[in-house]
């Protein structure tokens, strides 16, 4: 689904990604963990075209094309989800008619007929009783005023409205209390299916104990440094990052 | 002539004086053109009025109708200045007393190329280093922004040039590139007796680039007197330099006082100023910045005390002409008896200033009756990667707090005073200099309660 | 000839550029403006003495004023004798004869605001036989009002019609005398509409309905005096999303609302007045005196406006609370964009015990627009308990254009409780980029983002017109991002 070859990126002259390669296939989840000022980000922000980031070589084939040569919007067309570390706030803009307008954004490029209000509203509730996103924040304003947990559980709630086929969770999990982990991630784990992959980029194991991915890389300096299955995780946790950097150094 | 029999006419008085005075016409001392400018153009500037729009809100013309002795002051005897220290500050000590300063201390133990000295004589014995700064944060002051560039009246620059016209002494301190003084200095502008003077200084406070220092700076005097003391203040600090600076006026209450302050601030500078207007019958502070470099701050937080009878005026522009410059103004307002503050706030941030951040705030609080507040908050903007805003308000006590402690048994005039205390006090708290911060505290209660027995004679009698 | 350069004859210029072609009709009076003229406008309406006189005396009041420069605004001086003071209403003879004679943007605004080729033509000034079926729907309406005692006709017919009421309100609210661009209207008004509610009576529809079908074209010096009896409410809604043509430089209108005990007045304005081509060329000069008085206790007067339009908004629709337990309030959103100078605001004259303003005014500025707000707040020392809350937003959109905020509060009441806020802010990339990402196209985030911030405005507008407001606002801003 997603290949990505030798990717050089940097910010404001400075290189980021220094030669990032991966690939993943439908059905799979992918964890990529390392520690702070690794790329981890700055690959989640590429892959949904975020501007201010310079892709000096390398490749990043999605569904067979060119992803780099679409725009943000068209990414999300074409099914790319950028759940936000930190999800940004929309004063004013009522949560409800942003989900719709986005889903019918989708609906449209996909050449689907838009969906009316009432038949919204239903599937809304349904999705946001299963992400157990409480319904008073369907009418407030987006994230605006939302706890940092109520922010993750949105995210989340979209996530599962757009069904997206990559979803790319970046840091879903910092800043959350256990309880709102454990929201967050099986919100993941029901949507896991044969034709979706995830990528779930984060700094530590906790989330993945509960979402137990396929494959599990470690991203050093902008390169991955690891590919393991989930006993890596584990290894992490006991052993930290040092070990894998300096065994790269050696 | 004296003006004293005179009243109305001392500003004509003033102005003829000056028509027959010896400036010399050819004088190369940049004192004396500043000074020839201002003579020249004293005499057209026009009176302000009300409406004009910066003084819509300060009656002033009650100024004019002063019984001003406009002669030369007496200068006091040059002992007993010591006293008017009474914050007990390890301290560079200045007194200026009715217009003519002194440096207390030992030129010695200054560290090497430090300037201390008055202005007359730094007019004389640092003529080049004055005229490069004298006058220049004064010629670039004031927002002359679009909204009052189009007002049918102009503004009025009278009382600077008022000021300048006869060149005043005052202090003048330059601290050379990477010097940063450690003990504070520690200026009081003083007023002997009770003929009714006028009473004018110019002081310029310079720091080279890396230089550091904090003023401390006290205006009082000796006993009650329908003075008017017009002070015009420069500041120029440096790329990467750093003033801390302290203002308190505290002058009796039948005193008139203005103050010019103007400050330019270069490249990463750091400006901390804390603004007390506690005294006099009428006051106005008349403060502008200008940012003449990127990535300078300036904090300045200050009170306005108008307790009986007083008039308060803050106007405060600040213009951010270059990126990245922060700056934050906030005050709290007092206002009590038959007394009025006037806060009038002005931000502009013109296209090329962008990463502007500028807060302003003046929170008040009314106490009573036939006062009155007058607010103009202002935002002028002309970038848009800019963080900027205002916030004001008026209110009167909480009446659940005044509840709260009269259920814990206090009176309930005692409890308004702790409220009303409290209120200001937020703001004192900021003072970073203890002995400073004790001394504002105890003014205020002082303050306060001398108001409540002028408003309430009988009581507690 | 002095005259050649004035911005009346740059208009005339700019409307022969758009095939509005003028010509003088016979019912029009030639440019000029002397007693003479203020007379003959009183003459052809036939009006009363009384009348006649108030405006001679609006009129030498007005010789002795000089034109404001006060506002945040650049403009050329303004010829006032080069303007023709009356032409006859709705007369067709200067009028496009086709759509294609019409400015290509305003049609091109048209189509996007998805207004009808019917309702188009009559926006332009086209003559056309049947305007849908306003005579029946009109007639349907005028049935209803009557039934319930709301006069609701032109000033002119009210003159006729209801002498003592005209007489007893006109004026009271903006005196002749009150300033520049108001006196000259009290002198030389062309029309306008009065509404009288009488006592009790909620009227029984929003007067917009009836009123924007009906419309014409009321002349650049239109009057518009509204009196609410005790207990009788009123939702009134002027304007149009759709520019509307107008060969009329200069607009200096009058409204004057006059609100009893209990009595509730919601007054409505969308304005999209032609806001002057990209280099600022032609564009209505905008400069309105609207003023309301809360008179008796309990009373409530509400303002809404959409200002989108116009190469020079001047106006600040302003409440005198003088009944106790009175509420004034002020909703505002303001698009400067292009060459567009907005100066607006309010004016909260707090004089009763336990009266209540609010204010909320969202300033946008775009490419090289001006947007400032300018309020007053004043607390008299009677009005004990006055309460006022301000919130002044600006978004900017843009590094060439301006956002500026002249609050005056000015308190004289111990008892009073004020809060003013102002901030400003762009729309930030990283809104923009959580949108795209949802899969909303720039366009659609940015109007997005706009109507949010503008959403406690439109939540004062009557329904529908809310949703036609979020529209204009979104082709106002059309590409104005990016």
């Amino acid at each position: 689904m997603l290949t990505i070859k030798d990717l050089k990126v940097s910010v404001e002259e400075k290189e980021i990604l220094k030669g990032l390669s991966l690939q993943v296939n439908a059905g799979e989840v992918h964890a990529i963990m390392g520690p702070h000022g690794s790329g981890k980000s700055t690959l989640s922000h590429v892959l949904a075209g975020k501007d201010g980031y310079q892709v000096n070589s390398g490749s990043v084939t999605y569904k067979g094309s060119d992803l780099l040569e679409l725009e943000t919007e068209e990414r999300a067309h074409q099914g790319i989800f950028l759940a936000m570390q930190y999800p940004v706030e929309l004063p004013g803009v009522n949560n409800m008619v942003f989900l719709r307008e986005s889903y019918n954004a989708l609906r449209k490029a996909r050449g689907e007929d838009e969906i009316d209000s009432p038949a919204f509203i239903k599937l809304i509730r349904e999705k946001a009783d299963q992400v157990k996103l409480p319904a008073k924040l369907l009418k407030r304003s987006v994230n605006s005023g939302f706890s940092g947990g109520e922010k993750k559980r949105n995210e989340i709630l979209q996530m599962a409205l757009l069904e997206p086929s990559l979803a790319i969770l970046d840091e879903t999990d910092s800043g959350l209390d256990i309880d709102a982990l454990r929201i967050v991630a099986d919100g993941v784990n029901q949507l896991r299916s044969p034709d979706r992959a995830m990528i779930v980029v984060t700094h530590y194991q906790r989330l993945l104990d509960y979402i137990k991915p396929d494959v599990v890389h470690v991203l050093a300096d902008g390169q991955i440094i690891k590919t393991g299955d989930f006993s890596l995780v584990k290894e992490l946790e006991d052993k930290g990052y040092g070990w894998l950097i300096d065994e790269e150094a050696a | 002539m004296s003006a004293g029999q005179n009243q109305g006419e001392w500003l004509e008085e003033f102005k003829q004086g000056l028509n027959q005075s010896e400036v010399e016409a050819n004088s190369s001392n940049s004192l004396d053109s500043l000074r020839r400018e201002a003579v020249e153009a004293l005499m057209s500037e026009p009176l302000p009025f009300r409406k004009m729009e910066r003084w819509r809100y300060t009656p002033v013309a009650g100024l004019f109708k002063l019984p001003l002795n406009i002669l030369k002051n007496q200068p006091a005897n040059d002992t007993g200045y010591e006293e008017l220290f009474s914050m007990g500050l390890d301290s560079h000590r200045f007194a200026v007393i009715n217009g003519h300063a002194h440096f207390l201390g030992d030129i010695n133990e200054l560290p090497a190329g430090v300037i201390f000295s008055t202005m007359h004589d730094a007019a004389v014995k640092h003529e080049a280093l004055l005229s490069q700064y004298a006058g220049k944060a004064m010629s670039q002051q004031g927002t002359q922004n679009r909204l009052q560039a189009s007002l049918v009246n102009k503004d009025s620059k009278l009382f600077q040039y008022l000021n300048q016209s006869i060149s005043p002494d005052g202090i003048f301190i330059h601290v050379p590139e990477g010097i940063k003084l450690e003990k504070p200095v520690e200026v009081v502008f003083f007023k002997s007796g009770n003929q009714a003077d006028l009473v004018q200084t110019h002081n310029v406070v310079v720091l080279e680039k890396d230089a550091a220092m904090t003023l401390h700076e006290k205006h009082v005097d000796e006993e009650a007197s329908q003075s008017f003391c017009n002070n015009q203040l420069e500041m120029i600090i440096g790329d990467n330099a750093s003033l801390q600076h302290y203002y308190l006026q505290q002058q009796g209450s039948s005193g008139w006082h203005r103050q010019g302050m103007h400050r330019i601030q270069a490249e990463a500078s750091r400006y901390r100023g804390w603004y007390g207007c506690c005294g006099s019958q009428w006051s106005r502070l008349e403060t502008t910045v200008i940012f003449s470099g990127d990535n300078a701050e300036s904090d300045v937080q200050g009170i306005q005390l108008a307790l009986n009878g007083q008039l308060s005026d803050i106007h405060l522009d600040t213009r951010h002409d270059q990126p990245g410059c922060h700056s934050e103004q906030h005050f709290r307002g007092l206002v009590t008896g038959k007394s009025k503050i006037v806060f009038d706030g002005n931000i502009t941030v013109s296209q090329d200033a962008q990463k502007t951040i500028a807060h302003l705030s003046d929170n008040n609080l009314m106490l009573t009756r036939n006062a009155e507040i007058d607010a103009k908050p202002q935002l002028e903007i002309y970038a848009d990667d800019v963080q900027c805003s205002h916030g004001t308000s008026i209110g009167e006590l909480d009446e659940q707090s005044v509840f709260y402690l009269r259920s814990r048994g206090i009176s309930e005039q005692q409890a308004r005073n702790l409220l009303s205390i409290g209120f200001v006090a937020e703001q004192i708290d900021k003072i970073e200099l203890e002995a400073f911060r004790q001394y504002m505290l105890d003014l205020l209660e002082i303050q306060l309660q001398a108001a409540q027995k002028q408003e309430n004679p009988d009581d507690g009698q | 000839m002095q005259s050649g350069n004035s911005p009346i004859d740059e208009l005339l210029d700019a409307g022969y550029e758009y095939g509005f072609v003028t010509d003088i009709a016979s019912d029009t009076f030639p440019p000029g403006l002397d007693e003479t003229t203020v007379r003959a406008i009183s003459a052809k309406k036939n009006e009363p003495d009384w009348l006649l006189e108030w405006r001679l005396k609006a009129f030498r009041h007005w010789l002795t004023m000089e034109e404001p420069e006060w506002a945040h605004i650049n403009k050329p001086k303004i010829d006032f004798q080069a303007i023709s003071y009356y032409s006859a209403p709705n007369s067709m003879k200067d009028a496009p004869e086709s759509l294609d004679d019409i400015d290509p943007e305003i049609r091109k605004t048209y189509d996007k605001l998805g207004i009808p080729i019917e309702e188009q033509m009559a926006l332009a000034g086209i003559a056309v036989d049947a305007v849908f079926d306003s005579v029946s729907v009109a007639t349907t309406f005028r049935e209803k009002l009557a039934e319930s005692g709301v006069i609701f006709s032109s000033i002119s017919e009210a003159v006729q019609d209801h002498p003592e009421l005209v007489k007893e309100n006109l004026g009271s609210v903006v005196s002749y005398r009150d300033n520049f661009f108001a006196c000259l209207n009290a002198a030389v008004f062309s029309d306008g509409t009065f509404v009288y509610i009488p006592k009790g009576v909620k009227c029984p529809m929003e007067l917009s309905t009836y009123f924007r079908i009906n419309e014409r074209n009321t002349g650049q010096f239109e009057r518009t005096l509204i009196v609410a009896e005790d207990e009788s409410h009123v939702s009134y809604l002027e304007g149009c999303t759709a520019p509307m043509r107008d060969e009329n430089q200069l607009h200096a209108a009058v409204v004057e609302l006059v609100a009893k005990t209990d009595a509730k007045i919601k007054y409505s304005t969308v304005q999209n007045w032609y806001p002057g081509d990209d280099k600022g060329k032609g564009g209505i000069y905008n400069f309105v005196t609207k003023r309301g008085e809360c008179r008796g206790d309990r009373s409530h007067i509400s303002w809404t406006q959409v200002e989108t339009g116009s190469a020079i908004t001047w106006k600040y629709p302003s409440c005198i609370l003088r009944g106790d337990d009175s509420v004034g309030e002020f909703y505002s959103v303001a698009v400067a964009r292009g060459m567009q100078q907005a100066d607006t605001g309010t004016k909260m004259i707090h004089m009763g015990k336990n009266t209540k303003s609010t204010i909320v005014s969202k300033g946008i500025s775009a490419a090289q627009g001006q947007n400032a707000y300018r309020g007053l707040v004043r607390i008299t020392q009677a009005a004990e308990n006055a309460r006022n809350h301000t919130q002044c937003d600006s978004l900017l959109i843009g590094d060439k254009c301006g956002a500026h905020t002249f609050p005056y509060i000015e308190n004289r009441n111990p008892t009073a409780k004020l809060e003013h806020e102002a901030t400003t802010s762009k729309i930030g990339e990283d809104q923009l980029f959580y949108c795209k990402q949802r899969g909303l196209s720039e366009e659609d985030a940015v109007s997005m983002i706009v109507n949010g911030f503008c959403k406690e405005v439109f939540n004062e507008l009557p329904m529908e017109f809310a949703v036609e407001a979020q529209k204009l606002l979104s082709v106002t801003l059309e590409g104005a991002v990016g």
